[in-house]
């Protein structure tokens, strides 16, 4: 038995809701003599304009058009006006002029200032913004042959940066941030869809793009502290499409298909040639060469294998196909959509890849003042991926293409590859023969509103959520033969052993979450005397989190995984008690807006969370918001400015924002387990306890945000250019607890850490309209954040395979950290007079080999000369969307990019012969240092474990990594052909398109052996391990489709 | 109508499923854990786990003159060099180790009254506690002298300003505590085979013992000893008739009085938990990686001729049993007996066979010709022995799998170790032993080790060294020589306790494998000072910790 809510929990709220109900009494309700004039309001369709604002001019007298269009008002004089507006359209005033009876056309305003933008909660139009709301409309994602929300939103607004790991359909890992890095913790922000907030960013990705009305990125704390403790990263509201009122029903149907190519960039040098480049290598550093001239001779008379890495990859198939239903009634509106989507994995292997079905629909009813609608979404996605490691590319991509080198032969039996030197391994093996995990997931997900209008301009809306996902993966390990390696040419398949996963181990996980989300709001907006407008929003929310899983792992199964006598049941089996959670989200919101005169705007926000992942007496927070705006155009001493170029409007806010992504559930407790092996007692195991200490004071990650912005509009509104600047301070933030070694024990987190973050947007937005036959239009943005460590302790350096990053206050959040290169020693006399590092012996440098920077002027390189490097977050990000249309053709591009990021990368495709398991070197390395080239890219070659290597390659997160990160990409290419409707009509089809697209057919970068798309960053700068640059390799898309519309 | 409007949109106030305060259901909380009698298991085996490892157990080694360790083994030779600085880890992980063993502890001890198990089992479970308790504070005073003494749980705004407590006061503390649990600790007699390896009242008693000697405090350390040698009240205990099984199976035997205990387990077939000494072995029987332990030639020479003279460097032959055991030599074989795992041992894969080790590099190189692959030999690289020794001992390949881990049982104490104990307070608090005195301790070990029936009597003079002696061969490599060293430079030098000097100043060497004849000079130059330091993170963050002497 729950207990209801009777009170309110703080006085901000109590604030709020006095303020509401002060503005309801204070509405004139008086009847004045006159005539009534009544009438009907329609649009240019000639269907009613449902909510249309009927006021008389210069009162706070008026009312809104009932679902018919009609309107009634009374007391009217006949010098009056009647002003009728509605979102969308035009305000129209018509004089009384004595008429009882006046029918109004909206005509439809297209302008930019009057396009519906969705913010929290709520609706407005682009005009009444007064805080940083970026827009995306849902155009910019149907037809782009992207496998998902995030990948088409990749460039499409301003600090919305969304980068990638690799480009592996089922295995690709995308991070998201609005803004750039402002915590330490998880940057992604808050995913909302149609109002129901999401539990991470992703599930963005389980939607179908061409369900997708709009989409509106909320910014700053303006507009993102309705969603209070999740808001700190900014907020994504995504609307689905609904149906429209009295249109018949229309059928559309889209069809497009195409290749994905894999496009690798890097080369191996020809087999001769590399053997060559080997012995040179060894020689440079007095070692014996160790191929043979007979066996370059070989090589060279044999020719080339073709590189593993491309053995690895093929082209592969991607489809889709929608189909919706779309309509309505006088009361009614209805849609219904379902889609395919089938991308194949460019892996060789046992058909690897993505399969998505949606389904959805939405429906709506009014009945007077009553309105319901409900919208269910339905999505599958199975997904069948290889078990293949990690290192997997890396590992193919390091084989030299000798003649002989072969993968599997027809026995079915994989060769080690590994003559002369190298380790060996099977590579292909594990991708062809290893196993595979197959994911079939299920979400359901459901929406009831109800509307309801209590006085003119007050609703009371309820909406009910509901979301029941079901995940499962079936993993299945296989066993292959590989071929004994004998040190020749070939490994020797007479001898072939077992290998694989010898124990043939399968295991099934099955998660299971509902969750659960119910609103209450009340909802006024009324314009007073004309100039007063006044919008105030209260609302209540509830949110809940299940989940458990359980999983079963055997091994010893036969090949079709059914059991036998040997079969055993393995310890990482688990039942639902085992592994499950609830969670709970309890708040309060409200929103109170003021414009007088459409020149002057205050808004106030302010939300008060309530979470289950702190300790009860500190689990609420409370984040409030205000912003200004000044629609400076509209000042008498600016008509001159608004006759020759438009709209002018200055705005600032300022307000605070919480993050809980990185707390845990239980974080606040301290809780108990139990580990195996713990101790034995007569050599038999024994379990031990263990504990997690919990920290009862943490809390939410806090931000304060101050941004400034400016709209203007030029040429009648065809150009809008919007600038922001922000500041956000983000305190609190969650870190590992510093305490003294004599507590005993770690806690895992406390609120510590604070971070800057600052930066800017500019977005244009074009639009011309020549006529019917011709227009075209563009948006572009650019961006930049910088952040900054403030406080964080001491330093964390962090180096993985020698590519080293720092946490260090007053430089931005793990910023590569390591030595300066000053070129290469162009003599020997130079290298007796430089400073080497303190494990290289000077005498056996020889020129070509790498010089360092002696930053401390002490003589040596050592730790103390290590410093900034650079940053791999990307700083100056653009894209550029152009639409050109003429006649039935149609022609678009989007281009997208970064001017300012570095890229570290390591391994072997910067080190040639990277530690002796690097056995071939690329094209790309071939500007080494040589006497006859002394302004190489790179250094001399030198052998693994030479003095020369250690200088060169062996000095934590040196600059010869770094690469400038620089690019600039054209994302995707359109063109389409609209047939002419007099020729479709024969059909019963209302249009008939056709187009060819193209994905990432051109990339403009310094450096065109690695994708500078891809990064090793997460969203919070953390890192797996260090960049090698050998990804699956970026795709590249060829393709075609139709729409037709019914 | 509107009523039933109102309803409906109410209605989501209602539907909510998931209240505000949520507590884990696939873990325990503090109100749930101790209601299972598994948990209050698992909390006392948490406790074992974290109150004595494998790893100090060897490591400690290091700090004295009988292994030489490499460059892998940093922290230790930095102190062993007298190179380290307070912010060396060797001295915050021992610290840290301590107040982690005693934070479980705590753990436990705070939440004794809401154990749901019987009175019996809560009595004796708290006196191992208390006794591991104990042990953790005679660590953390042997090597740092006055710490910081809690008797629960502190806060970590407590440890901010916490201060140390005198070494004094804690050690009376140890020796009450240790009292407490011999009342109430089985005998080793009493323990089914099941709690082999569970603490008992001997261990109680051996520590108190060992308590007193750490101290130089004679008296009471005769006393202790005396419960364990003359009396069955505290355990049965006799030396074990061999010495070198001891340290392959023997160790659950009447000798052993505290062990480190690992585990393995049937069915799967696997050392669930274990130790390695992949880096000890020699190469030929499986060891792999940097070699971070070898003997030095000093300790090699301490072990004789079985006549009681003193062996030439590389005189492998008649000596001392017990050297046999501890160190792989030049020329030494080994059996592999058909074992777990055993096709791993050995550079074929074939397991079980008789392996020899060739250290001498000249020598490796005759062997090698029909052998090649040989590769135990001395050749500077950090793969290899670094001095010409490997170590045996605590070696069984019976117990032992893949990567040279083992579930072999490690005796912390041992009762050679209390008969040492008793010979030489006997001798420092009266000056000399009687023949009997003598025959009751030192004699049996001699024998054991298969000396000569001259050398294993009461010698006329040089006792004191006789006995010193003994403790540095029976003991070898267990740990103790550290310990050793440092009471006895504080019986010549009352003052480093005060100054914190170095106590331990000399050079370790290897075996003659020189081309030139000499020995191998090791880089150790040891240069140990007498206290561990309090860490230097520990005393950024509370200011009322004060230094010990000499850092």
């Amino acid at each position: 038995m729950k207990k209801p809510i009777n009170h309110f929990p703080n006085r901000p709220l109590a604030l709020l809701a006095c303020l509401l109900t002060v503005l309801l009494w204070t509405f004139p309700a008086s009847a004045q003599d006159g005539i009534t004039v009544s009438g009907t309001v329609t649009d240019a369709a000639g269907e009613p304009v449902i909510g249309a604002s009927v006021m008389v001019g210069g009162t706070t007298r008026g009312t809104v058009t009932d679902i018919d269009g009609r309107y009634s008002i009374s007391g009217i004089k006949d010098t009056d006006v009647l002003e009728v507006s509605s979102i969308g359209f035009a305000t129209q005033i018509v004089p009384v002029r004595g008429r009882k009876s006046i029918d109004v056309l909206l005509e439809e305003d297209t302008t930019f200032l009057d396009e519906v933008v969705v913010v929290g909660y709520s609706t407005t139009s682009r005009k009444h913004i007064v805080s940083s709301i970026a827009s995306v409309n849902g155009e910019v994602l149907a037809d782009r042959p992207v496998a998902n929300v995030q990948q088409a939103l990749q460039g499409a607004a301003a600090n919305l940066i969304i980068q990638t790991g690799n480009f592996d359909p089922t295995n690709s890992s995308m991070n998201i941030s609005i803004r750039g890095v402002s915590t330490m913790g998880n940057n992604t922000p808050l995913v909302v869809i149609d109002g129901v907030p999401q539990a991470d960013a992703g599930r963005m990705n389980e939607l179908n793009p061409s369900d997708i009305e709009s989409i509106n990125i909320l910014k700053d704390a303006g507009s993102s502290a309705i969603y209070g403790a999740r808001s700190s990263n900014g907020v994504i509201l995504i609307t689905t499409k609904t149906g429209k009122r009295e249109k018949a029903p229309e059928v559309r149907f889209s069809a497009q298909a195409g290749v994905q190519n894999p496009h690798i960039l890097f080369q191996p040098v020809p087999s001769y040639m590399n053997a060559i480049l080997r012995n040179e290598a060894l020689s440079n550093v007095g070692m014996d060469p160790v191929f043979t001239t007979q066996e370059i001779e070989d090589f060279q008379i044999n020719g080339e294998s073709v590189p593993f890495v491309r053995q690895a990859m093929k082209n592969a198939l991607q489809q889709n196909y929608n189909l919706s239903i779309t309509g309505g009634t006088a009361h009614t509106t209805y849609l219904i959509s379902g889609s395919f989507f089938n991308q194949n994995s460019n892996y060789i292997g046992p058909k690897y890849g993505n399969n998505r079905y949606n389904f959805r629909t939405a429906v709506t009813t009014e009945w007077g003042r009553l309105k319901v609608g409900a919208n269910v979404g339905y999505t599958r996605q199975d997904t069948k991926s290889p078990l293949i490691g990690g290192l997997f590319f890396a590992d193919a991509a390091r084989f030299p293409t000798y003649w002989f080198y072969r993968t599997m032969d027809e026995n079915g039996i994989f060769y080690a590859n590994n003559y002369k030197y190298g380790s060996p391994g099977a590579v292909l093996a594990d991708l062809m023969a290893g196993g595979s995990n197959q994911y079939d997931n299920e979400y359901l997900t459901g929406t009831l509103n109800v509307d309801f209008e209590i006085i003119q301009g007050l609703k009371l809306r309820a909406v009910l959520s509901g979301e029941s996902r079901n995940e499962h993966r079936f993993t299945d390990k296989n066993t292959y033969l590989v071929g004994t390696d004998n040190g020749s040419y070939w490994s020797d398949p007479s001898k072939a052993v077992l290998s694989g996963n010898v124990t043939t181990p399968a295991d099934d996980w099955t998660g299971r979450s509902t969750y659960f989300n119910s609103q209450v709001l009340l909802d006024f907006n009324r314009t007073f005397a004309r100039r007063h407008e006044v919008s105030a929003l209260l609302g209540w929310s509830q949110e809940s989190n299940k989940y458990y899983s359980t999983g079963i792992a055997k091994s010893y199964l036969n090949d079709l995984n059914q059991p036998s006598s040997a079969t055993i049941i393995e310890e990482s089996s688990h039942l639902s008690s085992e592994d499950n959670s609830k969670s709970a989200l309890r708040s309060f919101f409200g929103r109170v807006s003021y414009s007088f005169d459409e020149k002057y705007y205050i808004e106030l926000t302010a939300r008060y969370d309530m979470s289950s992942k702190f300790l009860k007496i500190r689990n609420a927070g409370f984040f409030p918001a205000v912003s200004l705006g000044w629609r400076a155009s509209d000042e008498s001493f600016m008509k001159g400015y608004k006759a020759a170029c438009g709209d002018l409007k200055l705005r600032a806010s300022y307000g605070l924002n919480g993050n809980q992504q990185d707390v845990g559930l239980y974080d606040f407790m301290t809780t108990y387990g139990v580990w195996s092996n713990a101790y034995g007692f007569n050599g038999k195991p024994v379990s031990g306890l263990m504990f997690t200490m919990g920290n009862e004071l943490l809390t939410w990650e806090k931000a304060r945000t101050v941004n400034v912005g400016l709209d203007a509009s030029f040429f009648k509104s065809s150009l809008n250019i919007s600038f922001d600047w922000f500041y956000k301070r983000t305190s609190d933030i969650l870190l590992p607890s510093i305490v003294t070694g004599m507590y005993g024990a770690s806690i895992a987190k406390e609120n510590r850490g604070v971070m800057d973050n600052t930066g800017w947007e500019l977005t244009l937005d074009y639009n011309l309209v020549h006529d019917t036959d011709f227009n075209h239009r563009f948006s572009f943005n650019l961006a930049d954040s910088r952040n900054k460590v403030v406080k964080y302790g001491t330093p964390a350096i962090n180096a993985n395979d020698g590519v080293t990053v720092i946490i260090m206050e007053g430089l931005p959040l793990n910023s590569y950290y390591g030595y300066k290169t000053a070129g290469y020693f162009s003599s020997y006399e130079e290298i007796l007079h430089s400073a080497v590092p303190t494990n290289v012996d000077a005498t056996r440098l020889a020129p070509g080999d790498v010089k360092y920077v002696d930053i401390n002027e002490d003589g040596v390189i050592d730790e103390k000369d290590r410093t900034y490097l650079g940053y791999g977050f990307p700083r100056y990000t653009f894209g550029f969307n152009y639409t050109f249309k003429w006649k039935g053709i149609d022609f678009s591009f989007m281009l997208q990019g970064v001017l300012k990021r570095m890229n570290c990368i390591r391994g072997e495709l910067i080190e040639p012969f990277h530690e002796d398991y690097g056995t071939t070197m690329y094209t790309h390395q071939l500007d080494y240092w040589a006497p006859d080239n002394v302004n190489a890219r790179w250094p001399r070659l030198s052998a693994y474990g030479s003095v020369s290597t250690t200088n060169n390659w062996k000095q934590p997160g040196s600059d010869i990594y770094m690469l400038d990160g620089a690019y600039m990409r054209l994302k995707n290419i359109q063109v389409g052909y609209t047939f002419p409707k007099e020729w479709t009509r024969k059909f019963y089809c209302q249009s008939l398109r056709i187009f060819f697209d193209c994905q990432n057919p051109l990339t403009f970068t310094k450096y065109g052996f690695v994708d500078p798309e891809t990064t090793e960053f997460g969203s919070n700068m953390s890192r797996g391990g260090a960049n090698s640059g050998r990804n699956y390799p970026t795709l590249r898309y060829f393709g075609g489709g139709l729409n037709v519309v019914f | 109508m509107k009523k039933i409007v109102f309803f409906l949109a109410l209605l989501p106030a209602f539907a909510s499923c998931v209240g505000l305060e949520q507590y884990p259901t696939n873990s325990y909380t503090d109100e749930t854990y101790w209601n299972y009698e598994d948990n209050v298991d698992a909390a006392l085996y948490l406790a074992y786990n974290q109150c004595w490892s494998a790893d100090l157990y060897w490591v400690n080694n290091h700090l004295s003159d009988d292994v030489y360790g490499s460059r892998h083994s940093k922290d230790n030779l930095e102190v062993a060099t007298g190179q380290a600085s307070a912010q060396n880890s060797r001295f915050s992980s021992e610290w840290n180790g301590c107040y982690q063993e005693l934070r479980t502890i705590h753990t436990a001890l705070d939440n004794l009254d809401r154990m749901k198990v019987s009175n019996q089992k809560k009595e004796r479970y708290e006196a191992e506690w208390r006794l591991m308790r104990a042990f953790t504070y005679l660590r953390l005073i042997t090597w740092f002298g006055d710490v910081p003494f809690f008797t629960s749980n502190p806060t970590n705004a407590q440890t901010l300003v916490a201060t140390r407590k005198s070494a004094a006061e804690i050690r009376s503390f140890i020796l009450d505590e240790l009292e407490f649990a011999a009342d109430r600790l089985p005998k080793n007699t009493a323990l089914p085979a099941a709690e082999r390896g569970r603490y008992t009242c001997g261990t109680a008693v051996a520590l108190k013992a060992r308590t007193y000697l750490l101290n130089n405090d004679w008296a009471g350390c005769i006393r202790e000893c005396e419960r364990l040698i003359g009396s069955k009240d505290y355990g049965t205990y006799a030396l074990a008739a061999d010495y070198d099984e001891l340290f392959k199976t023997g160790h659950y035997g009447p000798e052993s009085i505290m062990t480190v205990e690992f585990a393995y387990e049937v069915g799967v077939e696997k050392i669930v938990r274990g130790w390695s000494m992949a880096r000890m072995l020699p190469q030929s029987i499986g060891a792999n990686g940097v070699m971070e332990f070898s003997p030095t030639q000093e300790l090699v020479n301490s072990f004789r001729k079985t006549n009681g003279s003193v062996a030439g460097d590389t005189d492998y032959t008649g000596r001392d049993k017990r050297f046999y055991t501890t160190i792989a030599y030049n020329g030494c074989s080994v059996e592999i007996p058909d074992a777990i795992n055993a096709k791993v041992i050995g550079t074929q894969g074939v397991g079980k066979g008789r392996y020899t080790c060739w250290t001498d590099p000249k020598q490796a190189e005759v062997e090698r010709q029909s052998d090649p692959a040989l590769m135990d030999d001395y050749n500077g690289s950090q793969d290899r022995t670094a001095t010409g020794y490997y170590t045996l001992k605590n070696f069984d390949p019976l117990t032992t799998g893949p990567g040279r881990n083992s579930y072999k049982s490690l005796m912390e104490i041992r009762y050679a170790d209390v008969l040492l104990m008793y010979a030489e307070s006997l001798y420092e608090q009266n000056g000399f032993l009687t023949e009997d005195q003598w025959n009751a301790t030192v004699k049996p070990l001699r024998q054991r080790a298969g000396f000569d029936a001259d050398y294993c009597a009461l010698p006329a003079s040089g006792v004191r060294e006789a006995i010193r002696l003994e403790r540095r061969c029976e003991l070898a490599l267990e740990g103790r020589r550290p310990f050793d060293l440092r009471r006895w430079a504080l019986m010549e030098t009352p003052s480093l306790a005060e100054t914190g000097d170095y106590y331990l100043v000399s050079t370790a060497t290897g075996a003659p494998f020189m081309d030139d004849g000499t020995n191998i000079v090791c880089a150790n130059s040891y240069a140990i000072k007498y206290w561990f330091p309090i860490p230097q993170s520990e005393r950024d963050q509370n200011n009322n910790l004060t230094q010990n002497p000499g850092w």
